[in-house]
C-alpha cells in the first residue's frame, strides 16, 4: 500500500470512527463513549458490584439516618424525622430504580420521544391529550406548601437529586448507557404524575363507550344487559344479607340490528384512548385482598391478605422498604417507585392493602364547537365559551421539534377530536385531589377506624381499601370520588355537553361507600367485583362489573376455613382453583352429553368430553387439561357472541369477553344468540353450539400442542407470564414464567399475560406483627444485579418470605445483613 | 525486543489516557506515537490496551453477563460486543498514528 493510499485509509477510517463517536448514528449510542471500557457502557459491570455503603453526606438531612440492607435488599431506614426518611428514600430509590423513575415520569407527560426517539410520538401524543402533566402540576401548585404531603415529596425529590448530583458518568445505569442519555432532574409534581398515571391505569374505562360501542353493534336493550349496571352474579365486597353469591340472571334480548358506522366512530374513540394505556384485558386484570377477623384464626389474631395484580414489569412497580421514625411512624410494605411512603403493608397495630373498585369516575360529552378544523369556542347552554388552548410541543433526543399540537381543554376537561366530531373528558384522575397526602397520614394510623377516617379525603383511583389491627377489627371500605351525577345518576353512556344539566353535581358522600367493619361473618374479601348487592345499596357506582368468580372461590375457601393460619393465607395467592371452571364446564359436558343423546355426537366430540371431563379444574403448570377447556371458551364467545365482533378488526373487544355473559347465555337454551347468522336455514341451539365449541378445541389443542398426555399440553407451556422490562427489551426481561392460575383465578393470567400479582402479602396481627411478602422482580433495577430478578421463582412457585420487621438495627440478625449506609447532614451548597 | 517494549508502553500511554480523560486520547496519543515510530505498531497497543482495560474491568464486575445482557439488546454474538472496544481502539490507533506520520514526512520533505 503506497503512502498516499494509506493516508486516504487513516483519514477517512478516523473521520467515519470519529463521526460516529461524536453524534449518535440513529439509535445506536455514540461509539467511542460507548465502548470505552473505563468510561463507556463497561463501567456498569464495575458500579454492579457489591459496594460497602459506608457513609453519605446529604443535604437537607436533620439528623444522621442509618440504614440497614437485608438480605433481600430491602433498606430498613432509621431516622429521627419523617421528612429525613422520606428524603432518604429518595436517595435509595434513585439509586436503585433511576431509569424507572425517569421512564414513568415521561410515560405519562408525555415526552418519551426525548429520551426514545421520535418511534414513541404517537404515545406522547396520546399521553399529553389525555391531560394527566396538565392536571398534575396543577394540583402540585395548589398544595398547601406546610402540608406534609407537599413537605414529603419536596424532601423526596431533594434525595433523587442528591443521589444525581452524586452520579459520574461512569454510574449511569445500563439503559441511559444504551440510549446515551443522561438522567434528568426529578421534581416534587413528578410525584404526581405517578399518582396521575396509577389513576389512568385503574380508573381509566368508562364503561358508557362500552355500552355504546355494544349498543351500536347489537342494539341498545342488548346492551343494556350485557353492558349491565348490575352484576348478574352477586357476590359484593360489602357483605350481603345473602349470605353467598345470588344470582340474578335474567333473558339476554336478542341480538339487534347494527349500526355499523355508528360501531366504527366508537371503536376509534375507544383506539385513542387505548393509545395511551393499552386495551382492557378482563381475563388477566384483578387483584385480590382478604381478612379474617381473630374468631376464625387458629392464633386468635386477625389475618390480612394483600394481592394486588398490576402490568408485571423488570423492575416492579413496587420497591420494598421500611421506614422507622421514633414516636412518629414505624412502616414496613411496599412503595412506588417516585412516592414517598409505603402504599401498602403494614405499621406495629395494623395492616392494609388495596383491590381497585373500577368505578365509573370517567365521562365523555359530545361538544358542539365553533369551528371543526380548529375550534376556539364551545357551546353550552346556548352560549359560546372560549376553550383554554395550550400549545405542546414535542421533541426528540436532540431537543429537536418533532411537532406540536393544541390542547384544548373545556370546563370539563380535555378535549380531542375523533372522526369528525369533538368529545370532551371528565375524569377524576384530572380533579383536585391529594392522594400522597392521605396515604402518609393512613400509615401512620394506629387502628382500623383511624385508619378508615384517614382515607376519608382520598379521591382516586377508587379503591377497596382493606385493613385489620391488632385489636382484631378488620374493615373494608371502597374509597373515592363517586361523581354525582343529574337524573337516574348512571355515567354509562356518552352525554350531550351543549347542556350544563350533564354535569356533574358533586359526590357520593363517604357514608354511603360500600364498606363494612367488624363484619358478622368474620371475614372479608374483594376481587374488584361489584362492590355492593343493589338490593342493600343502590346508588350507581359504575357499570360493566368484572365477574365475581375470583370473589367467590375465595369466599368459599375463607367460609371453609374456621381456624386460619398465616400459611393457609399464603397458599390461598397461587388457588389454582376456578369457581369459573366450576360455572362453565358443566354445561359444555352437559352439550356433548346432548349431542350423545340425540345421535349428533362424533368420535371427536366423545374424545373431547372425556378430556375435559377428566380435568380437575386446577391451573396447575403441570396441568394437561386447563388449555383444552379455554380454548372451548374462546370457541364459544367466537361461536355464541358473533354479533360483538368489531366491524374491521374481526375480533371481539376484550372488555366485552366477560365470562359472566357466557354464563348467562348457558342458562338459555333457546337464546337467539346461539344461532349462527352464516346458517339461515337452521337455527342452531345451544348444545349444538357448546358441543362444536369443544369439538373444534380438541382439533386445535391436537394441532397445536401434540399429544394430549404430552408436555405440549402442559399449562405451564401454554400459557405462561412474560415480565418484560420497562422499555421491553427482550434480553433484560424475562418470558415464558409458568404460573400458578389461569384466567379468573385468584392469581389469574392472560395467554402470554402482562399482569398478574404485583404484590402477595399476608400479615398476622399478632402481639408482634408478622408479614410474609414477595414480588415479581427484585429490589434492584440494574439488569446485572442479583436482585434484579430473584424473587421470581419464589413468586411464579407461590412461595413467599417472612419480612423483617425490627424496631432497632440492632434487632436484625448479622448474618442477614447485606449492608448498612449511615446519611449524615450536610450543609447545601450555597 | 525494544520494539515489544516501545508497543508496550504505548499501550500503556493509551490505556492511561482513556482512563483519565475518555476514549479520544487514543488517536491523539497514536499521533504523537506515528510522528517518530512505525504507525504499524499503534494497532496492536490499541488492541492490547482497550483489552488489558476490560480485562481489569472484569476483575470489578459481571463483564461476560453485561456482553451476555447487551448482546441481546443488540442482537449480536456476545464475543462481538467484546471484541468491539478493542478493534476500535486498535483502528483508531493506528488511523493516528497513520496522519502523525504523514505529518512527519512532510515535516521531513519540508525540511
Amino acid at each position: 500500500m503506497t503512502p498516499k493510499l494509506r493516508l486516504a485509509l487513516s483519514a477517512l477510517l478516523l473521520l467515519l470512527l470519529g463521526a460516529a463517536s461524536a453524534r449518535r448514528l440513529g439509535p445506536a449510542p455514540r461509539l467511542g463513549p460507548f465502548l470505552d471500557p473505563v468510561h463507556g457502557v463497561w463501567a456498569v459491570a464495575a458500579a454492579t458490584a457489591p459496594r460497602p455503603g459506608g457513609q453519605v453526606d446529604l443535604p437537607g438531612l436533620t439528623a444522621p439516618v442509618r440504614v440497614v440492607l437485608d438480605d433481600r435488599a430491602v433498606p430498613h431506614l432509621f431516622a429521627t424525622t419523617e421528612l429525613d426518611a422520606y428524603r432518604v428514600l429518595g436517595w435509595l430509590v434513585a439509586r436503585d430504580r433511576l431509569f424507572q423513575l425517569e421512564l414513568q415520569t415521561r410515560a405519562t407527560a408525555g415526552t418519551l420521544s426525548e429520551l426514545l426517539g421520535p418511534a414513541v410520538l404517537a404515545a406522547d401524543r396520546a399521553s399529553r391529550a389525555l391531560g394527566l402533566a396538565d392536571a398534575a402540576e396543577r394540583k402540585f401548585a395548589e398544595l398547601d406548601p406546610a402540608s406534609l404531603g407537599a413537605r414529603a415529596i419536596t424532601a423526596y425529590a431533594e434525595g433523587v437529586n442528591a443521589y444525581i448530583g452524586g452520579l459520574r458518568s461512569r454510574d449511569f445505569p445500563l439503559e441511559y448507557r444504551l440510549l446515551d442519555a443522561r438522567p434528568q432532574r426529578w421534581q416534587p409534581q413528578h410525584s404526581l404524575y405517578l399518582f396521575g398515571r396509577m389513576g389512568q391505569t385503574l380508573a381509566g374505562f368508562d364503561p358508557g363507550l362500552v355500552r355504546e360501542e355494544v349498543a351500536a353493534l347489537v342494539g341498545a336493550a342488548a346492551a343494556e344487559a350485557i353492558v349491565a349496571v348490575n352484576s348478574p352474579i352477586q357476590e359484593p365486597i360489602q357483605p350481603s344479607r345473602h349470605g353467598g353469591p345470588r344470582e340474578e340472571i335474567r333473558v339476554l334480548p336478542p341480538p339487534g340490528p347494527p349500526d355499523t358506522a355508528r360501531a366504527r366512530a366508537l371503536a376509534a374513540l375507544r383506539a385513542v384512548e387505548e393509545a395511551a394505556r393499552g386495551p382492557r384485558d378482563v381475563g388477566a386484570l384483578g387483584s385480590n385482598n382478604w381478612a379474617v377477623a381473630p374468631v376464625r384464626t387458629a392464633a386468635g389474631h386477625a389475618l390480612l391478605a394483600g394481592d394486588p395484580h398490576l402490568q408485571l414489569t423488570l423492575p416492579s412497580i413496587w420497591y420494598e422498604v421500611h421506614l422507622s421514625v421514633p414516636g412518629v411512624l414505624d412502616v414496613a410494605g411496599v412503595a412506588l417507585p417516585g412516592a414517598p411512603g409505603v402504599t401498602i403493608g403494614f405499621n406495629r397495630d395494623l395492616a392494609w392493602t388495596f383491590t381497585n373498585t373500577g368505578a365509573d369516575v370517567l365521562d365523555f360529552y359530545r361538544e358542539e364547537v365553533d369551528d371543526a378544523a380548529a375550534p376556539r369556542r364551545y357551546r353550552v347552554d346556548g352560549t359560546w365559551r372560549d376553550l383554554r388552548l395550550k400549545e405542546e410541543v414535542y421533541r426528540g433526543p436532540g431537543g429537536r421539534a418533532l411537532a406540536v399540537d393544541t390542547l384544548r381543554f373545556t370546563h370539563r376537561g380535555p378535549m380531542r377530536r375523533v372522526g369528525g366530531s369533538w368529545v370532551s373528558r371528565r375524569w377524576t384522575v384530572l380533579e383536585a385531589s391529594a392522594e400522597n397526602d392521605v396515604f402518609l397520614q393512613a400509615a401512620r394510623a394506629t387502628t382500623a377506624e383511624e385508619w378508615l377516617r384517614a382515607m376519608e379525603a382520598y379521591v382516586v383511583p377508587t379503591q377497596n381499601g382493606l385493613v385489620a389491627d391488632r385489636n382484631g377489627t378488620i374493615a373494608i371500605r371502597s374509597s373515592g370520588w363517586y361523581p354525582l351525577r343529574p337524573g337516574d345518576g348512571r355515567g354509562d353512556r356518552i352525554f350531550d355537553g351543549t347542556s350544563s344539566a350533564v354535569d356533574w353535581q358533586g359526590a357520593l358522600p363517604v357514608a354511603r361507600y360500600p364498606g363494612a367493619v367488624r363484619p358478622s361473618q368474620g371475614f372479608l374479601a374483594s376481587a374488584n367485583q361489584q362492590p355492593v348487592d343493589p338490593r342493600d345499596n343502590p346508588a350507581y357506582l359504575g357499570a360493566d362489573w368484572p365477574a365475581p368468580w375470583r370473589a367467590i372461590h375465595i369466599n368459599r375457601m375463607l367460609r371453609a376455613e374456621p381456624a386460619a393460619t398465616p400459611d393457609r393465607m399464603r397458599a390461598m395467592h397461587t388457588d389454582p382453583g376456578s369457581a369459573r371452571a366450576d360455572a362453565l364446564v358443566p354445561p359444555f359436558l352437559a352439550a356433548a352429553a346432548a349431542q350423545e343423546r340425540s345421535g349428533a355426537a362424533d368420535e371427536t366430540l366423545r374424545r373431547a368430553a372425556r378430556l375435559l371431563g377428566e380435568w380437575d379444574r386446577q391451573y396447575d403448570p403441570a396441568n394437561r387439561r386447563a388449555i383444552l377447556f379455554e380454548l372451548s371458551v374462546e370457541e364459544a364467545f367466537r361461536r355464541a357472541l358473533d354479533e360483538l365482533i368489531l366491524p374491521d378488526s374481526g375480533r371481539h373487544n376484550p372488555s366485552y369477553r366477560n365470562s359472566q355473559l357466557l354464563y348467562v347465555l348457558t342458562r338459555d337454551s333457546a337464546s337467539a344468540w346461539w344461532d349462527d347468522r352464516r346458517t339461515p336455514s337452521h337455527r342452531e341451539s345451544r348444545d349444538e353450539v357448546l358441543a362444536a365449541s369443544l369439538r373444534a378445541a380438541l382439533d386445535t389443542a391436537l394441532a397445536r400442542y401434540g399429544d394430549p398426555d404430552g408436555p405440549g399440553w402442559a399449562w405451564g407451556t401454554v400459557w405462561p407470564t412474560d415480565i418484560w422490562h420497562l422499555a421491553r427489551m427482550p434480553a433484560l426481561s424475562v418470558r415464558g414464567v409458568p404460573v400458578r392460575g389461569g384466567p379468573e383465578t385468584i392469581a389469574p393470567a392472560g395467554r402470554r399475560g402482562t399482569h398478574g400479582a404485583s404484590w402477595r402479602m399476608v400479615v398476622e396481627l399478632g402481639p408482634e406483627v408478622r408479614a410474609w411478602g414477595t414480588y415479581p422482580g427484585g429490589q434492584s433495577g440494574n439488569p446485572l444485579s442479583p436482585f434484579y430478578a430473584d424473587r421470581i421463582p419464589q413468586w411464579a412457585a407461590g412461595g413467599s418470605d417472612e419480612i423483617l420487621f425490627p424496631r432497632d438495627p440492632g434487632d436484625i440478625p448479622p448474618g442477614r445483613i447485606l449492608d448498612t449506609i449511615t446519611f449524615q447532614p450536610r450543609e447545601r451548597p450555597r | 525486543m525494544r520494539i515489544r517494549w516501545e508497543a508496550i508502553g504505548l499501550a500503556l500511554a493509551m490505556a492511561v489516557g482513556t482512563a483519565l480523560a475518555g476514549w479520544w486520547t487514543v488517536p491523539l496519543v497514536a499521533m504523537l506515537w506515528g510522528l517518530r515510530r512505525p504507525p504499524g505498531l499503534a494497532l496492536v497497543s490499541g488492541l492490547v490496551a482497550w483489552s488489558a482495560l476490560l480485562a481489569w474491568q472484569a476483575t470489578r464486575g459481571p463483564v461476560r453477563e453485561l456482553a451476555d445482557r447487551l448482546a441481546g439488546v443488540l442482537s449480536i454474538p456476545w464475543w462481538a460486543i467484546l471484541a468491539a472496544g478493542p478493534l476500535f481502539a486498535g483502528l483508531m490507533a493506528w488511523a493516528g498514528a497513520e496522519l502523525g506520520a504523514a505529518v512527519a514526512r512532510r515535516r521531513a520533505a519540508a525540511g
